[in-house]
């Protein structure tokens, strides 16, 4: 089967489930891209400037479009079961040196917040993904599933500073700097009053610690038309000031969640594994998701295509949008990445809807489908 | 016979100080007509062709291949210079045309003085704005792959061609990366460098262009020049 042959299957099986179907330009603004989407995808990205000066890409990816095209122009869709079929244009390794990806996926946008309406669509989305890999004929893989939201619950009951909370959730999908934050930690955050004094000398050339004192010289010093008001300057000093970690404490947390990043294996075992560091760290107020797992678990067990399901801690991906589950689905020896997924609540309102909209989705790998495809017929898997 | 062509800059400090350097190095230009010539030799080496070159014109051409070796700094190289290290190589580091690339914020910004710090603010400053904090710089490349080994993502370069320090008393940024050397212009602003914020410790050095064309006679000669250099 050809690439356009298995994206046309593809958006006619979508379309056959009741998905509308977007049709979209290959060429955008870059600007949605670097607003909205991660270091790694901006660095793959193809830009160009236009005629204008304008600077334009050919679009990295099909989310985007489709939830700012939702957006847009939400009257013209009947429901926010939204899908799309075609090429994306990266420099990635995946692509090897082509720069055209086909991926085909679904979006699901809706308004329904609650945590149980979250967990039906959840298991919705992973449940499509997998009718639609059987519908082209692969029937047994390996399903990868993490969840952003179970990693700021455990980050929320930990002694932190919000800022720093925040902070890690932030950049629990950049594997890198999230150590480097590990590190900083470990070394103790915050200034203690002489700390501050020192600063507030330093830089200002001043003695006082009288907060309507500090703020007249800074308000006579903010000049520029800064967009940072007088206000916000202070409060973030005294917030620094007011939350101080010591190093032992520091260095205490950050083993916590090296041992919680360790928490991966089976998803029948998860919960078990998940109850025993509670226990073992005497960790109060952890958000139980033992509901959730075992959700998860019974739509594995009860789904004759998943040959081996595991829960991952340390999951990260390299889209940055998703905010909430994520997976990944692989043939069984874990060689072609045939799906990726996952929820996505914050980009819509990142993209200008004015609504509370929540968004599930996932893109098919079209280009390492067709060579499992072709790998299964050669008798090779 | 093969000449080798060597450039060298043109004006300004950098000039004074690779000048200085010959003259204690006993190196003299040749069939020079007059101080802005723009092309000479050395006395006694008739197989070195001298160019005298702006540093970012010496930069180009070490890029291009159509000169051997080339006067100019770090900054220059490794901004303008995509995958550097497979273009040229850095023969000698000299002593001077020392100056760093650095990230200054507004001085009042007392709760900003880490790399850390500007992260949080560039993250606070889109989730106020829903627009992204501003960089002016002259140096793109250079301050996006700081920028994001520190894990800042949420701000934007804005092209600078001068007087980069006061684009945040202008209004056309919030903060800005410049080249210094005593940091007096950026004090002077009402700017201050980050506690760990500098992206590049730049010198001046001479660069082989591994571009252009060498064979057993021209790598001779280049040899010889260094040795007299050093």
């Amino acid at each position: 089967m050809s690439i356009q042959e298995l994206n046309l299957q593809l958006k006619n099986y979508f379309e056959s489930n009741d998905f509308t179907y977007v049709d979209l330009p290959l060429v955008f603004d870059s600007d949605v891209f670097y607003e909205m989407s991660g270091e790694i995808l901006r660095k793959q990205m193809y830009s160009f400037y236009d005629n204008s000066g304008k600077e334009k890409c050919l679009r990295p990816d099909l989310t985007i479009p489709v939830c700012h095209n939702y957006i847009t122009n939400s009257q013209k869709f009947k429901s926010g079961k939204l899908c799309y079929s075609g090429p994306v244009f990266r420099s990635s390794i995946e692509s090897e040196g082509s720069v055209e990806l086909n991926q085909s996926g679904v979006e699901i946008i809706y308004q329904d917040n609650r945590n149980e309406s979250q967990l039906i669509k959840d298991i919705e989305i992973i449940q499509c993904a997998l009718e639609t890999l059987k519908n082209i004929g692969i029937e047994k893989i390996n399903l990868r599933l993490g969840n952003l939201k179970y990693f700021m619950n455990f980050i929320n009951v930990l002694n932190l500073p919000q800022r720093w909370k925040e902070r890690l959730s932030r950049h629990y999908f950049r594997k890198d700097y999230f150590e480097t934050l590990l590190v900083r930690l470990s070394r103790g955050v915050g200034y203690n009053s002489q700390q501050r004094d020192k600063i507030i000398k330093e830089i200002l050339g001043t003695e006082t610690t009288n907060s309507k004192h500090l703020r007249k010289i800074i308000e006579e010093k903010n000049i520029f038309k800064s967009s940072r008001t007088t206000t916000e300057i202070i409060d973030r000093f005294n917030q620094k000031a007011d939350m101080i970690i010591q190093k032992e404490d520091g260095l205490k947390i950050v083993e916590l969640i090296r041992e919680y990043q360790k928490i991966n294996g089976n998803i029948d075992d998860y919960n078990q594994n998940l109850n025993k560091f509670i226990k073992d760290y005497d960790l109060n107020n952890f958000e139980d998701n033992t509901e959730t797992l075992n959700k998860f678990n019974e739509l594995c067990l009860s789904s004759k295509s998943v040959n081996e399901a595991i829960f991952l801690n340390n999951f990260r991906n390299t889209i940055e949008f998703y905010d909430g589950l994520i997976f990944e689905i692989f043939d069984t020896s874990g060689t072609y990445r045939l799906i990726s997924g996952g929820r996505y609540d914050k980009l819509l309102k990142s993209l200008g809807s004015d609504e509370k909209l929540c968004a599930v989705g996932f893109a098919t790998y079209n280009n390492e489908i067709n060579k499992y495809l072709e790998s299964k017929s050669n008798g090779q898997n | 016979m093969d000449k080798i062509k060597i450039a060298l800059p043109s004006k300004g400090r950098l000039r004074r100080d690779m000048e200085t350097l010959f003259k204690a190095k006993q190196i003299s230009f040749a069939n020079l007509s007059n101080d802005r010539d723009y092309i000479g030799s050395i006395e006694g080496h008739d197989n070195i062709l001298i160019y005298f070159l702006s540093a970012k014109e010496i930069t180009n051409r070490l890029e291009e291949g159509s000169i051997h070796l080339g006067l100019t700094g770090d900054d220059l190289i490794q901004e303008k210079v995509e995958n550097f290290e497979s273009k040229v190589s850095k023969l000698i580091k000299l002593d001077f045309g020392k100056a760093n690339l650095v990230v200054a914020v507004p001085n009042f910004w007392i709760d900003v003085y880490s790399m850390a710090d500007l992260e949080e603010i560039c993250n606070l400053h889109r989730l106020k704005t829903t627009r992204r904090l501003r960089v002016a710089t002259k140096y793109t490349n250079l301050t996006n792959n700081f920028f994001s080994k520190c894990g800042v993502l949420d701000y934007r370069t804005v092209m600078s061609h001068g007087s980069t320090e006061s684009a945040p008393f202008n209004g056309f940024s919030e903060i800005i990366t410049d080249i210094t050397s005593s940091g007096e212009t950026l004090r002077a602003n009402n700017l201050r460098v980050l506690d760990d914020g500098v992206i590049l410790q730049s010198s001046a050095n001479i660069f082989k262009s591994n571009i252009a064309e060498w064979n057993s006679s021209s790598e001779k000669i280049c040899n010889e020049f260094i040795d007299i250099l050093t």
